[in-house]
């Protein structure tokens, strides 16, 4: 599913080439969860935007479902992000402008294939049925997220990436998140890639690998 | 008829209501003005003069022309007439009948075109029965002298002078045959609702004189054609324009055409057979036309090519315009300009295409 | 397409929840494009009517012919001219007296008459060609609006129909009609022919004519360009105003969707297709606003028209139609400002989405941190354009190197105000006492980057508005001044011929109630390539005690009248560079310069020397007429009596007290339009303020939650906001002053110079200052009021989210 060969990554700094990632190697299934964990600063950040193909990377590939995403142009690995891929930011998640389910709605929408049971389902399972038609800045944190889950799992993605979602909550309501999350991605038979420095969370995946010095231990 | 354009001055000057009342508003209502009725006896000369009762009139000349340097030419002169108010006549400046002249030359690849208005009562237009003259301003046609004025019911020799921007003709024009009456003893029929005008002509004028071209002078000769008309009310209202035909079929032989076109696509033909001094009415129904050819001019498509059969008379011609762009672009613009005719006939003349 | 709309969907969605932020947006844009295309609609509407003015007058597109003789020809003269091919038209003109009033009746035959000299009501083609009306009975008659009013009740004259762009006391009917009332039956007065085409001399001798080519409309032409050169810049200024509120609209509009890009970027819509969706959003918003705008500025157009073309018309003698067509070009023209606005205020914002780095978007004050640093490389740029500007003052000879200084001032202080002040506020803040008062000046300079866009509008609209009316002020003053001395005469008289002006010279010089007889001559010469006037003065106090000259030698009248000296017009100083004590050499002998005059709106230079010696150096100098000085109340009665003595053509006589009477009232109109421009820029500036202030609100929240949190209430929270924003604006409008001034200088000093060769005075308004200082306060309050009302209604909760959120 999510093959990764010898991606490398460095940053023109005022003091120097800084080297964040020399050379990861890594490999997921369909179905499979991982937790990257590591200290701050360690490039997690920096590998997860390379697999969303929101950052390129120097050296390497990323291939997802044979899909060599490093070798993409930004149109091609727009429409390929917005069809295969979901993500959820610790926060900022959702246009502030649209409604709970306008924002869940809306990568389905831009990609064209909008499944409403599925959604309403998403919905549901999350816990939002009530707040359909609010806006975000009506929702409480842990409801934002849900909300941001939701969006990223409309259209059943390949591979779900996640950049501690939780990490805004209390540790009560990260963890009722995180379960439903969890589920659904079960349910969705999707890759799951989330950062986190908390052992706790990444005890509930299925596996778990640190970033270190740029290189995966 | 002839009427081209149609005074413009109704619409420029006068216009009370300038919409839905056909071309340049020849369908409007006319009750205050003089009516024609059949039965009429014209009089020469006094109906060469105006009748200003009547709410339009015109004098109308085309000429086919050869120059001495073997090209082929048409002018045309017209003076329009058109009451602003119904009768009685007012003297001087009060008085509100204006005038329209209109002149053009054409060449197989040019077209030459002029306007003038003026207002009636003090003498820069105008018209006189005896010795016959119709002007505006320094455009004029007139009797050459006051003996000649005498012959052929008072156009046995007239002068023709008119000038443009870059163009100008002066032409003498004689004949010894009388007037010719239109229609039924020149009463024109134009419709099935009885819209009518008075209408002669004088199909057999010899032309002889000179035009100029951008400063060029050409000696030319060759037939000129002289159509009269006046009504108060020449149109229906849904009638949108016409085609006119004046075709030269030999030296004794002239034919005139016209289909009045009528929203409805149901069309009123008309037209007059001239045998010497004989003029006898077609039937409508005996009338074919169709169209050949059609040309872009000035933004509109008019049909500068037809097929002209009337069977009765053994008349199946093609005519195609000597200069398919002959348009007028007057302030109220039409097609004009001179033709030529192959088939059945070898024949010259003058179509007028209004209303596109 | 899909993906397109429901991008732009997204887009438009941030609108949707933020309507005054949307509102604010397009009012600004289409208030920008409305003050530019109406300004352009006045001036285009004002421009193609001069030609027919004039014309009507006798003008410059149309060549009289008159007769050598008498006033009058028989008509025939035109009947035969017209059969000999000669396309002249008709003219009728006499005075008649109505309720004891002189009435010009002017009696013209539209069907004949060139088209550029067809008075307005006339020349609209159509159903409401007022031709049919015109020629058909009962002849209807235009007149100006005033004197239809005069005339109400009259049934002796024909009914009359008002035209804006009739002078006063003139009634235009047909030819036919104005025989008859003039009891001239058969008479024409004159015939108008159009310029270029030729009527060989033969003609002329043979019916007594002269051909009058057309009369000198330099003074027309000049004056009223420089007239609407000024309402251009006004224009022009007006549209930098909108230009400032649309950038800090669009810009704060961009900034706050940052989250939303990067949900999108996210979502996967490429960089591409977001930048090409803003940019459609910004077309949207362009087209929108730009018809708002044109209908908008049609309106304000056809409001003001009336007053501009009576500006103009009683100004300089030009009748501007009053109504008001669509024309292509400025609805064009406004397009176009409206697109180029939007896109010059979009466009850095677009680039920057195009590049938006998607992980560095969540950070919505990097945008603000990159305008903070602005401040001190815009200090800089100011500095640079001031040197521009001082060297192509220096440097420039041409119109363009005046507008260009102009254009580089308003630079400079556009981008110096922020840092300006900035400075002011870090000098009030050493001296500050209190902390309550520290706190409101640190904050008020926090606060100056989001708002210094706003405050930069309100700078320019000020400072156009100073500008403006100093100059239209100044003109005003000058200008009619300047008439009242120059022409000072109650009367003047231009008698038909040689021997009736000589008599009129005489029988008025016997008139008990006539103070001065002034009796002129003028000669054409060229010096040195510059055609040139030379006019005569004659010995009495209208010329020594009221001439106005701008410089003289001690005793120049003395010394003009001795015969060695002349006097010279600023135009003639200008270009033919002589000055005081220099001499001039007319062929006639050296004469030294002993005196400078204005000559405001004359093409052509002028020397002034002595009657007696221009007669006898130029034996073929033409007859001015002879002015008249009597008390101004005996004026009809004077009249009247020369009208009794001579047959003088009523076109030769002038009323001088009515024409300038006549003149006071339009200046009065001018001020009016400036007066009704100068709001519409306050309240694009105000749009702006309003703007910016609505958009700083939310940020406004994290820096008076921790005051509120020591213990200041919101109420008290609310006005010290009020105060901080008021405190800006009056500073801003004393920075406005000096720059208006330099504007107004560079109007009249520089740019009127180069474009017409006279100055204007530049006179000091302060009490204008004053009333729009107080103005730009109002206006920055009422801006302030809505975003402040909903600070002070502010839940606490929301207050404390501040800290809740805080990362």
């Amino acid at each position: 599913m999510l093959q990764i060969t010898d991606v490398r990554k460095s940053y023109a700094t005022p003091v120097g080439t800084l080297e964040v990632l020399r050379g990861i190697d890594l490999e997921l299934g369909a179905g499979e969860t991982l937790a990257l964990t590591g200290e701050s600063g360690s490039g997690k950040s920096t590998l997860m935007h390379a697999l969303a193909g929101l950052e390129e990377i120097d050296g390497g590939t990323i291939a997802i479902d044979q899909t060599v995403i490093s070798a993409l142009s930004d149109r091609e690995l727009a429409a390929f992000r917005r069809d295969r891929i979901g993500i959820v930011f610790q926060q900022f998640n959702l246009v502030p402008s649209l409604t709970v389910v306008q924002n869940v709605r809306l990568q389905a929408r831009l990609s064209g294939r909008l499944d409403a049971g599925w959604i309403d389902h998403l919905i549901e399972a999350l816990g939002l049925e009530s707040m359909r038609a609010r806006y975000p800045e009506q929702l409480s944190g842990g409801q934002q997220q849900r909300a941001a889950i939701a969006r990223a799992l409309a259209l059943r993605p390949d591979l779900v990436l996640a950049d501690e979602p939780t990490g805004n909550l209390d540790a009560e309501t990260g963890d009722l998140v995180m379960e439903v999350f969890l589920n659904l991605v079960r349910e969705t038979q999707c890759a799951f890639v989330m950062v986190t420095h908390n052992r706790r969370l990444a005890g509930m995946l299925q596996r778990t690998t640190r970033l270190a010095g740029g290189r995966l231990e | 008829m002839r009427a081209s354009v149609l005074i413009l001055i109704v619409v420029l000057l006068i216009a009370p209501k300038a919409s839905g009342q056909g071309f340049a508003d020849l369908g409007a209502d006319a009750e205050e003005y003089s009516q024609v009725t059949p039965g009429q006896t014209l009089v020469f000369p006094a109906d060469h003069g105006a009748h200003p009762g009547f709410r339009i009139e015109w004098w109308y000349l085309t000429a086919n022309l050869e120059g001495t340097d073997g090209e082929t030419y048409g002018i045309q002169y017209t003076l329009f007439r058109q009451a602003g108010a119904p009768p009685p006549e007012r003297d001087g400046w009060a008085n509100q009948q204006f005038w329209l002249g209109h002149i053009a030359l054409t060449t197989a690849s040019r077209h030459f075109y002029a306007e003038r208005i003026a207002r009636g009562g003090i003498g820069h237009a105008g018209v006189r029965p005896s010795p016959f003259a119709a002007w505006i301003d320094d455009w004029q046609l007139a009797a050459s002298d006051e003996a000649a004025a005498e012959t052929a019911l008072g156009f046995g020799a007239l002068r023709l002078s008119a000038r443009g921007d870059d163009f100008a003709y002066d032409l003498g024009l004689t004949t010894e045959m009388p007037p010719i009456l239109q229609g039924e003893a020149g009463y024109s029929v134009k419709s099935d609702r009885g819209q009518a005008s008075y209408y002669y002509s004088q199909p057999y004028f010899l032309a002889e004189g000179t035009i100029e071209i951008e400063g060029r002078t050409i000696p030319v000769s060759g037939r000129a054609w002289l159509d009269r008309e006046w009504s108060s009310q020449p149109l229906a209202a849904d009638q949108s324009g016409w085609d006119w035909f004046s075709l030269h079929l030999d030296e004794t032989t002239k034919m005139m055409l016209f289909r009045l076109r009528h929203d409805d696509g149901q069309h009123y033909f008309s037209g007059n057979w001239i045998d010497g001094s004989e003029s006898t009415p077609i039937p409508g129904d005996q009338i074919e036309l169709e169209i050949l050819e059609e040309t872009d001019v000035a933004g509109r498509t008019v049909p500068t090519g037809w097929r002209v059969k009337v069977g009765a008379r053994g008349v199946d011609v093609t005519v195609a315009p000597l200069n398919p762009k002959a348009w007028n672009g007057t302030q109220i613009g039409y097609w004009e300009g001179p033709v030529r005719g192959a088939g059945s006939h070898d024949a010259i003349g003058y179509l007028e295409i209004t209303g596109y | 397409m899909t993906r397109t709309f429901w991008t732009l969907a997204t887009l438009a969605s941030y609108w949707r929840r933020n309507p005054i932020q949307l509102a604010a947006v397009l009012v600004g844009l289409a208030l920008a494009t409305a003050l530019w295309s109406g300004v352009q609609a006045i001036n285009a509407e004002a421009r193609a009517s001069y030609a027919k003015a004039t014309g009507l007058l006798g003008g410059p597109d149309v060549d009289v012919l008159r007769p050598r003789q008498g006033t009058s020809m028989p008509q025939s003269v035109f009947v035969d001219l017209r059969r000999a091919g000669h396309l002249v038209s008709p003219v009728v003109e006499g005075a008649i007296a109505v309720d004891g009033q002189r009435l010009r009746i002017l009696g013209i035959e539209p069907v004949s008459m060139p088209s550029a000299a067809t008075p307005e009501a006339l020349s609209d083609d159509g159903e409401n060609g007022g031709v049919p009306a015109f020629l058909s009975p009962p002849w209807e008659a235009l007149a100006a609006p005033e004197t239809v009013r005069r005339l109400v009740g009259d049934t002796a004259l024909p009914p009359r129909r008002a035209d804006r762009s009739l002078p006063p006391d003139l009634l235009i009917t047909d030819i036919g009609v104005a025989q008859r009332l003039l009891d001239s039956e058969g008479l024409i007065s004159r015939l108008l022919l159009e310029p270029g085409i030729e009527l060989p001399q033969s003609m002329l001798d043979l019916h007594g004519l002269e051909r009058v080519p057309p009369a000198e409309r330099g003074a027309v032409i000049g004056l009223t360009d420089s007239f609407h050169l000024n309402l251009t810049a006004f224009a022009f200024l007006a549209f930098a105003v909108g230009l400032l509120i649309v950038r800090a609209a669009v810009g704060l509009a961009l900034e706050q969707r940052l989250a939303m890009f990067r949900t999108l970027r996210t979502c996967g819509v490429s960089a591409r297709r977001l930048t090409v969706a803003v940019f459609l959003e910004v077309v949207v918003l362009a087209l929108t606003a730009g018809v708002v705008g044109l209908a908008l500025g049609y309106a304000v157009a056809a409001v003001l028209l009336p007053d501009v073309s009576g500006s103009l018309r009683g100004l300089y003698g030009v009748a501007v139609s009053g109504t008001l067509t669509l024309a292509p070009e400025w609805v064009l023209s406004g397009l176009a400002m409206s697109f180029a606005g939007a896109f010059a205020a979009a466009g850095s914002a677009l680039w920057a989405v195009y590049r938006l780095p998607v992980l560095a978007a969540a950070r919505p004050d990097a945008w603000r941190a990159a305008q903070a640093t602005e401040m001190r490389r815009s200090l800089g740029a100011a500095a640079g354009f001031v040197v521009l500007g001082g060297l192509l003052y220096v440097l420039g000879d041409s119109l363009l190197a005046g507008f260009a200084t102009m254009a580089c001032a308003l630079l400079a202080a556009a981008l110096a105000l922020p840092a300006l002040l900035d400075g002011a506020l870090r000098v009030l803040q050493r001296v500050a006492r209190g902390a309550l008062l520290e706190w409101t000046i640190a904050d008020m300079r926090q606060q100056l980057p989001g708002l210094s866009l706003a405050l930069v509008a309100l700078l320019l609209a000020l400072s156009a508005n100073i500008g403006v009316n100093t100059m239209v002020g100044g003109f005003r003053e000058t200008f009619l001044s300047w008439l009242d001395q120059r022409l000072a005469a109650e009367i003047y008289v231009r008698g038909a011929t040689e021997a009736q002006a000589q008599a009129i010279d005489d029988w008025a010089a016997q008139q008990p109630d006539v103070r001065e007889v002034l009796p002129g001559r003028i000669a054409d010469t060229i010096l040195d390539g510059v055609p040139i006037e030379i006019r005569s003065a004659v010995d009495r106090d209208t010329y020594r005690r009221d001439w106005p000259l701008i410089a003289a030698e001690p005793g120049a009248w003395t010394a003009l009248f001795g015969g060695e000296a002349a006097m010279i017009s600023e135009q003639t100083s200008v270009r033919l560079s002589l000055d005081l004590g220099d001499t001039v050499d007319l062929g006639t002998g050296p004469l030294t310069v002993v005196g400078l005059y204005a000559d405001y709106g004359n093409p052509k230079g002028q020397v002034m020397v002595p009657l007696s010696r221009l007669e006898q150096d130029f034996p073929d100098a033409r007859r001015l007429g002879t002015g008249v000085r009597l008390d101004p109340a005996g004026v009809g009665a004077f009249l009247t009596r020369l009208e009794a003595a001579f047959e003088v053509p009523p076109d030769n006589v002038i009323d001088q007290v009515s024409l300038k009477r006549l003149s006071r009232e339009t200046f009065e109109r001018t001020f009016a339009v400036t007066a009704a421009l100068n709001v519409l820029t306050l309240l694009v500036a105000s749009v702006a303020l309003f703007t910016s202030l609505l958009t700083l609100f939310d940020r406004r929240l994290a820096s008076l939650a921790p005051i509120w949190a020591l213990g200041i209430s919101r109420r008290r929270l609310a006005a010290l906001e009020m105060i901080k924003t008021l405190a800006l604006a009056a500073m801003t409008a004393l920075v406005a002053v000096p720059l208006g001034l330099v504007l107004a200088w560079l109007l009249v000093a520089v740019i009127n110079v180069k474009a017409f060769g006279w100055r204007l005075p530049l006179i000091a308004y302060p009490d204008q200052w004053l009333t729009l200082g107080i103005l730009s306060i109002g206006v920055a309050g009422l801006a302030s009021i809505l975003p402040i009302l909903r600070l002070s209604r502010t839940a606490p909760s929301q207050l404390l989210k501040v800290f809740a959120n805080a990362r």
